[in-house]
């Protein structure tokens, strides 16, 4: 039926007549709520439209992290007692023994755990007791570090291990950046990698015997110790002079001998005290090896 | 992807705003989903004379159309009566140009532009261009492309309306917010939705009595080939029945819709009919002789001014399939008879396609407002078939999604 010119209408057609549109008046209360409601819907729209993006690319940043995000909880079977004299806590438990606590208490090994606690550095002993019906109880007496070693790892990444003070070597846990901060590093010691981590110094209790008494004697001068050089130490009878060289941020070398350490000590503190007492510049290096004398720069 | 339109067909007319939404999916199928109506003021037969009290009425009707179907309208179809309206027939012709006198597609077209171009008198818009098919050499063509002759001439029937009368009503679908797509004039949406394909070839005159106006188009040879409009309508029998009863218009309007018959018949002269009818305490009997003798005196008369307008087209020989009745005050009883005797052509009521599956719909006073959708339908229907253009809605339709 062809009744109708609608596309191409004439300079008389009604099609000519202007039209308002959306945004023409609206003549009666009725078209203006409609229009409110209209332009309500749009902002919901809008905003329901950017909501879900955000919400996606949320979604998006959770799954590329996820593999940095710490496991999800799982309620825990076995209630834990943990005490330390050191720094490592219950958490610091749960994060490295994770399904110790979720399975039955009778089927833990309490031998092969306080084997396991045993072998990282950190630990001097541990005692584990499991009490029934679901508790484990974990007793730790921890090593105090002494001195820090900065190593490159099997990627050559650097790597700071401590050392204590039976010369066991490992890597820390839980230490507040504070304490790692004050400890001396050390260089000159050659350091082997074992099965499970790094073989211990041996005979390093000489070394530690002069940080505890400079510690506790000298406390203004050892907190100045930056570096205690090993390469000349050796805790063998047969090689002497076995020496520590400390450098300290005030002197450039303090050297000790391992024998007779109280009276080096005693030395130092006399030598630095006459120095303050006269006024005379800071010596550039000590060197107490001698025994009774003492060669100063 | 399915290209699925919301369209709206508007009908302001003299009693009511009726608006039907529907959803039409690639000009093959419509679902009507949404139907609003309420009773407009600020109309007088098929014109707007309060534009702020019919705005107030259509908005009231648009909205409840739109609540009812979940969906906003984007498509408008809006309807146009009014006696403003006139109908007149002018050709176009031109010389065959084209080597071996074969008529060109340039050819039609020139005809076709002559003929609309007519100059029409201050103030007035053309509504439809209704082509009534061309003439070769003095011998009528269905179709002159790549035949010889040497004079083409196509016929139209065009239809011209007041523009100030047709801005008015389209102000009113503006003040919603809506844009209007298209007018089709009332008579036109109610015969190419009433009359069957054969009874437009065969020859039928469909008329829409409504309360301010009767409209009416005459097919022939499938195309309409006269349209018109009577300022007569049902109000008349309500003023005439509130005169010669001395009744209230209200009173008169509700026994018109009750009792009134168009023809009358010797039992009327006992039969009384009660002014209210709801055996009120003082309400007063009226003769149903009475009733009917006033109707039947105004449609009488009503077909009396269509069988003058249509002169010779409105014999039996010229419309075999006779006249189709519809609008509200097709409802009145009797009223084919009447037809049949006044205009002495074969009268039946209109009846909606089977198509129509809404009960409430299938009511005549819709006739008009469907035969929109059905407008719609079949202008989608070219669209679907015509390249993809335009941007998607998609906003419109997210914002769908919240009521």
């Amino acid at each position: 039926m062809k009744k109708k010119a609608k596309k191409a209408p004439s300079r008389t057609s009604w099609r000519n007549i202007q039209q308002g549109n959306r945004r023409t008046k609206k003549t009666t209360k009725v078209a203006r709520d409609r229009h409110l409601r209209f332009l309500f819907k749009v902002s919901l729209t809008v905003l329901i439209i950017i909501g879900t993006i955000a919400g996606m690319a949320y979604i998006y940043y959770l799954l590329k992290t996820s593999s940095k995000a710490p496991a999800p909880m799982v309620a825990e079977s076995v209630k834990l007692n943990f005490d330390s004299d050191g720094v490592l806590t219950g958490n610091w438990f749960r994060t490295n023994y994770p399904d110790m606590l979720r399975t039955d208490v009778r089927e833990i090994d309490v031998g092969k755990l306080k084997e396991s606690l045993e072998k990282r550095g950190q630990i001097s002993a541990a005692a584990v007791a499991v009490s029934l019906p679901s508790v484990l109880t974990i007793d730790l007496l921890e090593k105090e570090p002494i001195l820090r070693v900065r190593i490159r790892d099997e990627q050559g990444n650097p790597l700071t291990l401590l050392v204590a003070r039976d010369g066991a070597i490992y890597k820390g846990a839980l230490y507040p950046p504070e304490t790692l901060r004050n400890l001396p590093g050390v260089m000159g010691l050659r350091i082997r990698k074992e099965r499970d981590g790094y073989a211990p110094i041996r005979g390093l209790d000489d070394v530690a015997n002069l940080l505890d008494i400079a510690k506790a004697r000298i406390p203004a001068i050892y907190r100045h110790w930056r570096v205690v050089d090993l390469s000349d130490w050796n805790p063998d009878e047969s090689y002497r002079p076995s020496l520590v060289k400390v450098q300290s941020s005030s002197i450039e070398e303090i050297v000790f001998s391992t024998s007779g350490i109280e009276t080096q000590i005693e030395q130092l503190s006399g030598i630095l005290q006459h120095v303050q007492r006269y006024q005379q510049p800071l010596p550039k290096s000590i060197d107490l090896s001698y025994g009774d004398k003492a060669v100063i720069r | 992807m399915s290209r699925s339109k919301i369209v709206g067909a508007i009908e302001i007319g003299t009693s009511k705003v009726v608006v039907l939404v529907a959803e039409m999916s690639d000009g093959r199928s419509m679902n009507i989903i949404g139907h609003g109506q309420s009773t407009n003021a600020g109309m007088k037969k098929g014109e707007i004379v309060d534009i702020s009290a019919v705005s107030d009425c259509a908005h009231a009707a648009i909205m409840n159309a739109e609540k009812s179907a979940g969906e906003q309208i984007e498509h408008v179809y809006l309807s146009l009566s009014g006696s403003h309206l006139r109908g007149f027939r002018h050709a176009g012709a031109t010389a065959i140009t084209g080597s071996g006198n074969v008529v060109s597609d340039a050819d039609i077209q020139r005809a076709i532009d002559n003929a609309k171009t007519k100059a029409l008198e201050t103030g007035e818009v053309y509504i439809h261009h209704i082509q009534s098919g061309f003439i070769l050499d003095g011998q009528p063509e269905e179709s002159p492309r790549s035949r010889q002759g040497s004079h083409l001439e196509v016929q139209y029937w065009h239809v011209v309306a007041d523009e100030k009368k047709v801005k008015d009503h389209i102000m009113v679908v503006n003040g919603f917010g809506l844009e209007v797509d298209d007018i089709v004039i009332t008579s036109l949406a109610s015969g190419s939705f009433l009359a069957t394909e054969e009874e437009k070839r065969q020859g039928v005159l469909v008329v829409d009595i409504g309360k301010g106006t009767t409209d009416y188009v005459l097919y022939r040879g499938r195309r309409a080939a006269h349209t018109g409009v009577i300022p007569v309508g049902g109000d008349h029998i309500t003023n005439d029945l509130s005169l010669g009863l001395r009744v209230k218009s209200k009173l008169a309007e509700s026994l018109k819709v009750r009792a009134a018959r168009a023809m009358v018949q010797k039992e009327d002269r006992n039969e009384k009919v009660p002014l209210v009818g709801d055996l009120s305490i003082g309400d007063s009997f009226h003769s149903q002789l009475s009733i009917n003798k006033i109707t039947h005196a105004r449609l009488e008369e009503l077909f009396i001014i269509l069988k003058n307008r249509l002169g010779s087209a409105l014999t039996r020989q010229n419309l075999p399939c006779g006249v189709i009745i519809t609008g509200g005050v097709s409802k009145t009883s009797m009223i084919a008879e009447l037809a049949e005797v006044t205009l002495d052509v074969p009268v039946t009521i209109g009846q909606s396609p089977d198509w129509v599956r809404h009960a409430e719909l299938r009511d005549p006073e819709y006739a008009t407002v469907l035969g929109l959708l059905y407008n719609a339908l079949h202008d989608q229907k070219e669209e679907a078939s015509a390249p993809k253009s335009g941007q998607r809605k998609w906003l419109k339709k997210v914002t769908g999604l919240f009521g």
